[in-house]
């Protein structure tokens, strides 16, 4: 009889500690919205490489909430201790022992869960600088040094980071703090915003990360109607001039440049842009091949999958299901449209003042999110002449955007950091 | 200076307003000034690295010590004579024809003339269109 009780209490026990006891509403919710985004990721190939990992931390920790959890110290009675310890004693125990009401208890550590660890790099900002590596390396700047008034592209696109931190703010639901994370989705760059969200409102961090990696994926669908909305068929029918090339040395020293001002003039926005400038100069120096390939490769994978579930693991349901959230989405909407209607207006700026040598079109890919931007500019311009190429064009604006957004986080951090 | 005021400033949070209106101005100034400054700088070590390669190195010339440059066809013979024109440099002679040995799928072709066409052929086109194509619009259903 005592085995069946026994039988019985095993289950209870098992089944009181199993998420089917345990899980709240929320996380149930939240498991629905990471399926639908495994479903985007797989199905619709909406930024696959990050969607997925993120989709698959969100449905992990609404399941398992244990597996991101911060590390402790339980307390255990010392007889207890030492009765399933036989060979330790009170003297070689190693823990420190503290004394309540008589009784000796034993401060034993208990770990952290499997995310809490991979979080550190995020938390910690170490994952997105080292994002920036990769993409350096994968990045050719060439369009860039060739055109350098694509810059300008770059910074325009960038207007609507701060523009939507005034509308956040007006919303009177956010601190400075968190109006700041909430524009840099603006900038249409994942790393970036990651990176600003840890320092500046690291609560809002599963929100803003979803937020932004999902409109980078839905650049092909936001952007045209944009662009055709501020364009004339005249302007998008523009055919550039064919860019100069660009030599060896100039792309070696670009990346060194680069660093030095904005490591001098911004040094909020160093780890960023300085890593971005290193994985650009493995690859354009041409003598460390090994560390060039691995930059962009295992390493960028690595840091991709630790990145990816780690920020879907803080989107619990609880943080998650809020009427904040709501706001951050439709704002970070807001922020991705103004970007890309700046980028165009100064496009069209440009337009003017080159009489007409600028397809305005170039100015949307001022908004990172390389290079989706730039090939979507190319396929809105083909569409007027099938026999118009303006993705070399656009690569400029779209990698100038990489660092303007990089110097406006900058910018938000030396302010509100 | 005016960074470290501005913090202290948000840090108290007694005017929002005002911090906000200062982020958006100093936000969108100091971005457009450093992107400018980059570009001033871009053009400048642009221009010198320009001139002095271009002084270094002038236009390769031929063995004869003509300009080289192009009139190249592959002939169905598979004769090659090479005129040389403005622009083409022997590297580029041995690519265009590795190329059309390799699209030909047979050796013993000769290029005979190199000729630059003055617009893009369709099969051009088509292949440019499917390596820039922006997603696959056909898996959006």
């Amino acid at each position: 009889m005592s085995v069946i009780n026994g039988f019985l209490d095993s289950l209870l026990y098992l089944f009181n500690t199993s998420g089917l006891a345990t899980l709240q509403w929320q996380n149930y919710v939240m498991v629905g919205v990471a399926c639908v985004l495994l479903f985007l990721a797989i199905k619709k190939e909406f930024e696959p490489l990050l969607l997925l990992p993120i989709a698959f931390g969100m449905l992990l920790v609404n399941l398992f909430p244990a597996i991101m959890a911060a590390p402790s110290t339980d307390m255990k009675p010392l007889t207890e201790y030492l009765a399933s310890h036989p060979d330790v004693t009170e003297s070689t125990i190693g823990y420190p022992i503290t004394i309540l009401d008589g009784v000796k208890y034993v401060n034993y550590p208990t770990n952290g869960g499997l995310f809490y660890y991979l979080y550190q790099g995020v938390k910690l900002g170490i994952y997105p600088p080292l994002i920036f590596l990769g993409i350096g390396a994968m990045t050719d700047f060439g369009p860039l040094i060739a055109n350098p008034k694509s810059f300008i592209l770059g910074a325009a696109a960038q207007v609507g980071i701060f523009i939507t931190f005034i509308g956040a703010i007006a919303l009177g639901i956010f601190t400075p703090q968190q109006a700041g994370a909430i524009g840099i989705i603006g900038g249409a760059d994942g790393p970036t915003a990651i990176y600003v969200t840890t320092k500046l409102a690291p609560e809002l961090l599963g929100p803003i990360a979803v937020a932004a990696y999902s409109y980078m994926a839905l650049v092909p669908i936001i952007q045209p109607p944009i662009m055709k909305l501020l364009t004339t068929k005249k302007e998008r029918s523009v055919v550039m001039k064919v860019s100069r090339p660009v030599s060896k040395l100039e792309k070696i020293l670009f990346p060194i440049i680069i660093t030095v001002v904005i490591a001098l003039l911004l040094p909020d926005a160093a780890p960023l842009v300085g890593m971005l400038m290193l994985g650009n100069l493995f690859k354009e120096s041409g003598v460390v091949d090994r560390i060039f390939k691995t930059a962009q490769n295992e390493l960028m994978n690595i840091v991709t999958i630790f990145l990816g579930v780690t920020v879907g693991a803080t989107a619990t349901g609880q943080t998650f299901l809020k009427l904040q959230t709501l706001g951050i989405i439709a704002l970070g909407l807001i922020a991705f449209m103004m970007g890309t209607a700046c980028g165009i207006l100064f496009g069209k700026l440009m337009y003017v003042v080159t009489k007409g040598k600028v397809n305005p079109l170039i100015g949307s890919a001022g908004v990172s999110a390389v290079p989706m931007a730039a090939r979507v500019a190319n396929k809105v311009g083909q569409q007027e002449n099938p026999s118009n190429f303006l993705l070399m064009h656009a690569m400029g604006p779209n990698v100038a955007g990489v660092i303007g957004s990089a110097v406006a986080a900058g910018v938000l951090l030396s302010i509100l950091g | 200076m005016l960074l470290t005021n501005l913090a202290k400033t948000a840090t108290n949070n007694e005017n929002v307003w005002d911090i906000s209106l200062n982020v958006l101005i100093t936000g969108v100034v100091v971005v457009f000034m450093v992107l400018v400054l980059l570009i001033v700088l871009i053009k400048l070590y642009s221009t010198i690295v320009y001139k002095a390669q271009n002084r270094s190195s002038k236009t390769p010339k031929g063995q004869d010590g003509s300009n080289n440059v192009a009139k190249a066809v592959v002939n169905n013979d598979g004769t090659m004579a090479v005129t040389l024109d403005k622009g083409l440099t022997d590297e580029l002679i041995a690519v265009i024809t590795a190329a059309a040995v390799s699209v030909m799928g047979n050796s013993n072709i000769r290029v005979t003339g190199i000729r630059k066409r003055s617009q893009r052929s369709e099969w051009s086109d088509a292949g440019l269109k499917d390596h820039v194509r922006p997603f696959r619009m056909g898996d959006w259903k």
